[in-house]
């Protein structure tokens, strides 16, 4: 179908669910006379909605878009003139561990006998002396062990301008023309060797594509609320990313790793300049990889995404703090697209596609905003008798529940449907094999369901305090993420959520006070909130051996992971074993080293 | 293409790992428009001025 036609039907879905919900909205909210509250929060329900159908219709777009049972060739090195540099950015991460995915992705190309046309460059920018020095330890221990399979380069900036945007840059100025493709990575980014083979043939194949964006899947996450993901990433994310790929055509996305560029077009297209003003809005670009993408797409190259590319990895945060310092930095991004999205000569999609990251954000508000309007509404109106004389509960009319009842069960819909039929398409596909079945994907569908829904709320909060920061100028800097953070303590979880608990009980003692009619409604949003310490102490438990042997969030990393994750921990093991080397090279690095360099940051 | 890597050196410095040297120019995109209100109050400024 062609992508015009795909995305006028998805806007038009959109609409419809917002009409719909629209209509439902009014129908309840006007029963005791509608006034202009009433429509303030109308409105609110219906771009929400809006927005939660945009992420329906990328799945339902995924679902409908290839055939039902996908038979993917594997990928064969095919000769290529083509030389392709890895750029691996780092910054203040445990190098011990960065380069340990170096040395697994040198011998997956080693072993299929292709190491020679990628060269790997550990590009550092690194503020810490001690983990430079590391750093430095490091690579020559890399050296010793892959240097003669594959050029290894390492440099560090003395001034970390433009950050991974100019880091990346600078390789360009500095050796971009010996390379006709870069590899970017991140620090805890893994690739198949076929793959990245795969991706160099695709290059050659198409000389118009500027950029291909791999779909990477979340490896080594070990507690529940890391597992949700990675099961999520594993399970959802292949569907929605095919609808993602069918709606953006030729002007894809750049997620800004695990992906390959055209030299020649990123160094005529990408360089960044500083926005004028001061951050938040101002300065540097934040969220450069989507703003690459659109000029990449200004030039006339063609930027795609192809699920199909397996073989992809990176890691993600294992808890709901660590998820939300990471969201805090994309939320600025994010925002900040709203300056560049007036940019001159960008196509109508690639402005849509900063609106949709900006809405990605501003949704949470949005959401807060209709639930205090929903709680002012009633005094600002005056409230008819919902506590006749006796009784304990509020007496709602008939036809208001229903028509409640079904104004949540539409907004849910759009949340989960689309979950619920991947699992069906899984189970006449064979997906589900892969995830222990189709009763064990389902069970863990639903699991996920429930765990995202009991922190969702919590992440709401997290994103409306930082709208709120960036919107009143406080600027977030740029703290790396934290990957290998273990579990939160509940003394550090209070710490990071009290006022999370404090909102959800005050929004519960006005809704009793002003709004009791609708207490059972925002119970479901007000309650994961006041147990937000406990949630995110819970979730950020390594899940038990006895849950992933029962199949809790399993996908196929548990029973079969992919050769060059089991490469690249056989080679963490062995780094972490502490072989002796003449030069000390062996030695881990000291915790103490990371955690002060993380306490810099 | 120059290599770095000589495996033949038994301790070479980081230096010896510096980037090779074969620069690509990547010249800076424009992403603002001029202030079109900048610009407006600027221009009557100057045609107050004028007269």
């Amino acid at each position: 179908m062609m992508v015009s036609v795909r995305r006028v039907l998805s806007i038009l879905f959109c609409l419809l669910m917002a009409g719909l919900v629209s209509a439902l909205a009014i129908g309840y909210f006007s029963s005791d006379g509608i006034q202009w509250v009433d429509a303030a929060r109308v409105g609110l329900l219906a771009t929400s909605t809006a927005w939660l159908a945009w992420g329906a219709a990328y799945a339902f777009n995924g679902l409908l878009s290839f055939p039902l049972k996908l038979e993917t060739p594997p990928f064969v090195p095919t000769p290529t003139k083509a030389r392709t540099a890895v750029l691996v950015p780092v910054y203040n991460e445990d190098p011990v561990k960065t380069f340990s995915h170096v040395a697994a992705m040198i011998g997956s190309l080693k072993a299929l006998g292709i190491a020679g046309r990628f060269d790997f460059a550990i590009l550092s920018d690194t503020r810490d002396a001690q983990v430079a020095q590391e750093e430095a330890r490091w690579f020559e221990r890399l050296r010793g062990e892959c240097g003669a399979d594959a050029a290894l380069y390492y440099r560090r900036r003395e001034m970390n301008t433009g950050k991974k945007a100019g880091n990346v840059a600078d390789f360009i100025r500095t050796s971009g023309a010996l390379y006709d493709y870069l590899i970017v990575l991140d620090a805890d980014s893994l690739m198949e060797g076929a793959t990245m083979a795969e991706m160099v043939r695709r290059m050659d194949a198409d000389p118009k594509l500027g950029l291909l964006q791999t779909l990477p899947k979340i490896v080594h996450a070990r507690s529940y609320f890391g597992r949700a993901m990675q099961f999520s990433t594993a399970f959802y994310s292949p569907v929605y990313t095919r609808g993602l790929a069918e709606l953006q055509g030729d002007a894809g996305p750049f997620w800004g790793h695990n992906a390959i560029v055209r030299t020649r077009a990123f160094a005529q297209s990408c360089g960044l300049p500083e926005l004028s003003g001061t951050p938040p809005f101002g300065g540097h670009i934040l969220s450069h990889d989507y703003v690459e993408a659109a000029l990449l797409t200004r030039n006339g190259w063609t930027v795609r995404v192809d699920p199909d590319l397996t073989g992809s990895f990176e890691e993600g945060p294992d808890n709901v703090i660590d998820f939300a310092k990471r969201d805090r930095r994309w939320c600025q991004g994010n925002l900040q697209h709203g300056r560049v999205m007036t940019a001159p000569g960008l196509k109508a999609w690639s402005r849509f596609v900063f609106l949709q990251n900006i809405m990605a954000y501003v949704a949470s508000p949005l959401w807060a905003l209709f639930i205090l309007a929903s709680i002012a509404a009633p005094t600002l109106k005056g409230v008819p008798d919902y506590f006749p004389e006796p009784g304990l509960f509020p007496v709602f009319p008939r036809v208001e529940q229903g028509l409640a009842l079904t104004l949540l069960v539409g907004v849910f819909g759009l949340l989960i449907g689309p979950k619920l039929v991947i699992v069906a398409r899984g189970a006449l596909s064979g997906v589900n094999a892969g995830f222990g079945g189709t009763r064990r994907a389902l069970l863990n569908t639903l699991t996920e369901i429930a765990t995202t829904s009991l922190l969702a709320p919590i992440m709401l909060m997290y994103q409306c305090r930082a709208v709120l920061e960036v919107l009143s100028g406080m600027d977030g800097g740029w703290p790396a993420t934290n990957r290998e953070a273990g579990s939160v303590s509940l003394s550090e979880a209070w710490a990071a959520s009290w006022w999370i608990s404090a909102t959800g009980l005050v929004t519960l003692g006005f809704a009793f006070q002003f709004a009791p009619e609708y207490v059972s409604w925002l119970l479901l949003v007000a309650a994961p909130q006041v147990f937000a310490p406990l949630l995110i102490h819970v979730s950020s438990w390594t899940a038990s051996a006895g849950s992933r042997q029962a199949g809790v969030f399993r996908t196929s990393a548990d029973d079969d992971p992919a050769p060059v994750v089991t490469r690249q921990e056989a080679v963490l093991a062995r780094w972490r074993g502490g072989i002796a080397h003449d030069d000390g090279a062996g030695r881990p690095v000291e915790q103490g080293v990371l955690a002060s360099a993380d306490a810099k940051r | 293409m120059m290599r770095v890597l000589d495996a033949g050196n038994p301790t070479p410095g980081l230096d010896g790992f510096a980037l090779p040297v074969a620069p690509m120019a990547m010249p800076e995109q424009v992403l603002e428009r001029p202030r079109a209100r900048g610009a407006l109050f600027a221009s009557l400024l100057k045609r107050l001025a004028w007269k």
